[in-house]
């Protein structure tokens, strides 16, 4: 399964999170500073406009109407970016002829408004295109139209106003229309359009930058408080897997970290405690220990190991060489045991009893056998001092169970084919293996064999001496009992 | 390329940075809205009013055209509340809320007797509505259909701003009192010598 580092997730996590937090309210706070600029745009235009049309209205009132147009330059020439501009509903500048003139003179019938001359009638704004804006502008209901354009290189807010026929202006003009022109307006919102982009890549900026450090902060410390204990629990497993036992979490948070630091901690604890108890208790005793110790019927096959000579030599050695003789053989055999599945039971003295369980049971028993006596015969390191063992297998049913007393008990087995084992080690003599009928009839049949091993030949079998008859102690009748040869029941060379 | 925005207060310059702003608001209301709006009723019409029982509110023959208005034949009928609303001292007059204006607007200025007026002009007075401009609600009313539009906008406030100063109409206010934005006041009729 491919691993995704934590880290990964959390720092996505926060990423994405502060990207869609700040983010959120970065874009808010844009979209804010746009409006309000937007909106003081739009305040300005309004107010603009107003102050025109009224001094459009003050102008009219008198007769000095033409007038406007100079207004309108010299508020052009005050700010180049804003132009106002008048047109007839028709579209043309308005004075840019002296038709009104005429036709106003000829409403009030006298001549108040002297034509006006050439040079001033020239036309004053440029021409106007006539859009849907400016139709709307000056059809009834007449309305006010606002829209942006580009100008060339220039952002240009249009600002077409309808100039309404007021009752006070039918006077002049007559009462046969509503709208008499309209004021176009041109704002230049260059600088306006700058400033929000301006302050969009300033807001963007900040939040990239906001981002980056309050993801920073918040990966170091998710690191310093999550990650990091995670990763010194998680070594602290790692260690008990490869045996090592002395290692411990030091994470002390007061938090859920903590608790789980302390608890594998304890877990540990005493996994090294049933691992050093694994040295003196046997396996079958542990296993009872972690699961039910109900007394039961098996079939199993033991292996009874004892080292022949081994009073004597105590007679001639110091204790230090005898403990360390028999140590290293007791050593050995159980780790050729251990490695062939057997299960050592209990330590007797300088005899080992062992269990192979399961159908193969007494392949890997006789496998054993063979392996320890070729390897103390051998004697390759000098470190057995000429002993040799003698050892006895037999397999059988017989009762598994806690056996003992109340205060201190082992889950072992106990029965006649028990005792049979027993005795069979005690009849080998030194070098020597003895197996049951019951043994022999297992290799014989292959029974004893795992499935791979069902299509060996007779020549893989072990290869037995016997039978003989041998008289055990509390048997009325002599045991058949076989002498193991040297074979090849075993993988070559594994020494002990 | 122009981009014409129809003019309303409050508007916004650029189109995009208003639906952005919208956006969210409208993805959380919408379906609240779309829920209310499947519960709702359809809106109540503004000027469906019966004014035959009411009083005109000038006597003279408005025959003459009129910016806004047109040539045709104007007939003002106004309500109890507003016919009966008097000058104050000073010569001004504000009426009250609930006074409506119905001015029938006829296709000629001489049209044939028992003729339909071809649209109804309305003025209701509603000051706390949102839609209303110098306190008045601006309403044009299509009397064969009953389709109605509020002008919410400056249109027709603009013109009839001029009954509170100097005009060429009714009593010309050459005192420039307020008159509420009504050209043809009863309360000056009936007190004309």
């Amino acid at each position: 399964m491919k691993i995704v580092p934590i880290t990964l997730k959390v720092n996505l996590l926060i990423l994405v999170s502060l990207t869609v937090g700040i983010g959120a309210i970065t874009v808010y706070l844009g979209i804010a500073l746009t409006q309000t600029i937007e909106d003081e745009t739009r305040a300005s235009l309004d107010q603009e406009s107003q102050i025109v049309y009224e001094a459009i209205e003050q102008l009219m009132m008198p007769g000095e109407a033409p007038l406007v147009v100079n207004y309108f330059q010299g508020i052009g020439d005050l700010d180049p970016r804003l132009r106002i501009y008048l047109y007839r509903t028709d579209g043309t500048a308005a004075f840019s002829d002296n038709s009104t003139i005429a036709e106003v003179n000829d409403r009030i019938d006298s001549r108040m408004f002297l034509p006006r001359g050439q040079d001033q009638t020239a036309t004053m704004a440029p021409e106007i295109e006539i859009t849907d804006a400016f139709d709307t502008a000056t059809s009834i209901p007449a309305r006010t139209v606002v829209y942006q354009e580009r100008q060339g290189d220039a952002t240009v807010v249009r600002y077409i106003k309808p100039l309404i026929n007021l009752p006070k202006c039918t006077v002049c003009h007559g009462s046969d229309h509503t709208v008499r022109g309209v004021i176009d307006i041109h704002s230049d919102i260059s600088a306006s359009i700058a400033q929000q982009r301006t302050a969009v890549y300033s807001a963007s900026g900040a939040f990239l930058l906001l981002v980056a450090a309050v993801g920073f902060v918040m990966s170091r410390y998710l690191q310093r408080r999550f990650i990091l204990p995670l990763r010194e629990i998680g070594a602290t497993c790692e260690a008990v897997t490869m045996g090592d036992f002395e290692r411990r979490s030091r994470i002390t948070n007061n938090d859920e970290l903590g608790v789980l630091s302390r608890t594998v901690n304890t877990m540990v604890e005493g996994l090294y405690e049933r691992f050093v108890l694994s040295r003196f208790v046997s396996g079958t005793t542990l296993q009872a220990l972690g699961g039910g110790t109900a007394s039961r019927t098996e079939n199993l096959t033991f292996l009874f190991t004892d080292i022949r000579g081994f009073t004597s030599f105590t007679e001639t050695h110091s204790p230090e060489e005898v403990v360390g003789t028999l140590n290293a053989l007791l050593s050995d055999q159980s780790r050729t045991i251990d490695r062939h599945g057997g299960d050592i039971d209990k330590y007797v003295g300088d005899e080992i009893v062992a269990v192979f369980s399961g159908e193969d049971g007494v392949r890997r028993a006789v496998a054993a056998a063979l392996d320890i006596r070729r390897s103390v015969d051998r004697d390759a390191d000098g470190r057995y001092g000429g002993l040799r063992v003698g050892i006895g297998i037999n397999r059988g049913a017989v009762i598994v169970g806690e056996i003992g007393s109340a205060d201190r008990a082992d889950f072992t087995a106990i029965g006649d084919n028990v005792n049979v084992a027993a005795r069979l080690c005690s009849g080998a003599r030194p070098g020597e293996i003895l197996v049951s009928d019951a043994v022999r009839n297992e290799l014989a049949t292959g029974g004893g064999a795992d499935s791979d091993s069902d299509a060996a030949t007779d020549a893989d079998r072990p290869q037995l001496e016997g039978p003989y008859r041998m008289q055990v102690k509390g048997k009325a009748e002599a045991l058949r009992v076989f002498r193991l040869l040297d074979g090849n029941a075993d993988g070559e060379g594994d020494a002990p | 390329m122009n981009t014409p925005i129809a003019y309303r207060p409050g508007h916004r310059i650029s189109r995009i940075s208003r639906v952005a702003r919208r956006l969210p608001l409208l993805t959380a209301v919408l379906p609240l809205l779309m829920g209310l709006a499947a519960c709702a009723e359809a809106p109540q019409p503004l000027a469906d009013v019966d004014y035959s029982g009411w009083r005109q509110s000038t006597s003279a023959v408005l025959n003459f055209p009129v910016p806004g208005h047109g040539p045709g034949l104007r007939r003002i009928f106004v309500n109890d509340a507003g016919f009966e609303t008097g000058l104050a001292e000073d010569g001004s007059i504000s009426y009250p809320t609930g006074t409506i204006f119905v001015k029938e607007v006829y296709g000629g200025p001489d049209p044939a007797p028992g003729a339909d007026p071809a649209m109804l002009t309305v003025m209701i007075k509603a000051p706390g509505d949102p839609r209303s401009r110098g306190g008045w609600i601006w309403v044009v009313r299509n009397p064969e259909s009953g389709e109605e539009t509020v002008f919410d906008e400056e249109f027709c406030v603009t013109c009839h701003a001029n009954a509170n100063e100097e005009h060429p109409y009714g009593t010309g206010n050459t005192g420039e009192r307020f008159r509420d934005y009504v050209f043809h006041t009863p309360a000056l009729e009936a007190s004309a010598p």
